[in-house]
């Protein structure tokens, strides 16, 4: 249970649940899971950078947007329950596009680091 | 007592043809046009699935791309073939990224406008690729394995 569920609950206690198949939550889930990947990719780009500050930055952009990921998680679940109790579209408004370009340019750092650093 | 096939049914966006303009009928012009403009809501279940479908994917390119890295460390025998083999799982990681991204899209695009969701080539592909890193892994493996 994330900590905006807890907080939630007790705001809405007594009151029906607005999201009954918990979609809401599995979401917010699946975003932490994404969170993590991006992190521990980004953590393992920092070890290949092999103590150059330089080389590291690409790896430290990815673990802060990790950060910010399951920061915006926690925030987009409070605002996707809200949405669903207003009976409004939970449509994603930036969060896909943000994760999907960090992961290519993580992808496009990684084949070029690998390309410099040896086994 | 909450029916999640009745809801589903009741909120069940309208057929395609009930819903296109003479615009998407003629040009194509909905693609060009932002996801919220296009057709109807969809069953918020829906989007939320699709969602999650996409960051299924996504964990999958990050998982493809530390195989990629494990590979190019770890795996023994010739440089080159290693180098080879783990540039290929670590750009198939971000060209399934941007795959999935564009998937989502369209799956969400068909939703709100009633259509049949599209078919993706991306499991497919996928499947083969690891397949055949899988066995380029093993036969270095066992070549280093005879080689010692």
């Amino acid at each position: 249970m994330t900590t905006l569920n807890r907080r939630l609950s007790r705001r809405r206690h007594g009151a029906p649940a607005p999201d009954v198949g918990l979609q809401a939550e599995r979401t917010a889930m699946a975003w932490q899971r994404t969170a993590l990947g991006v992190g521990g990719v980004s953590a393992l780009l920092i070890h290949l950078a092999d103590q150059s500050v330089a080389a590291m930055i690409p790896g430290v952009a990815g673990l802060l947007v990790a950060v910010v990921l399951l920061v915006l998680a926690e925030r987009r679940y409070d605002w996707t329950v809200n949405r669903v109790e207003a009976d409004e579209p939970p449509l994603d408004r930036g969060m896909v596009p943000l994760v999907t370009v960090s992961v290519v340019a993580l992808s496009a750092w990684s084949v070029l680091l690998l390309s410099t650093v040896g086994p | 007592m909450f029916s999640t096939s009745a809801a589903i049914s009741a909120r069940r966006p309208p057929r395609r043809r009930d819903l296109m303009t003479a615009d998407s009928r003629t040009s194509g012009r909905t693609r060009r046009r932002s996801l919220h403009k296009v057709g109807e809501t969809p069953d918020y279940r829906f989007t939320l699935a699709n969602e999650r479908t996409f960051l299924a994917w996504v964990r999958t390119a990050l998982a493809l791309m530390a195989a990629g890295v494990a590979v190019v460390q770890f795996v023994p025998g010739l440089s080159v073939v290693r180098h080879a083999l783990g540039f290929v799982l670590i750009t198939m990681g971000g060209v399934l990224a941007a795959a999935s991204y564009a998937h989502w899209g369209r799956n969400e695009r068909a939703m709100r406008l009633g259509q049949q969701l599209p078919r993706s080539a991306i499991p497919r592909l996928v499947a083969i690729v690891l397949a055949l890193a899988a066995f380029t892994a093993l036969v270095l493996a066992i070549v280093d394995m005879v080689e010692s």
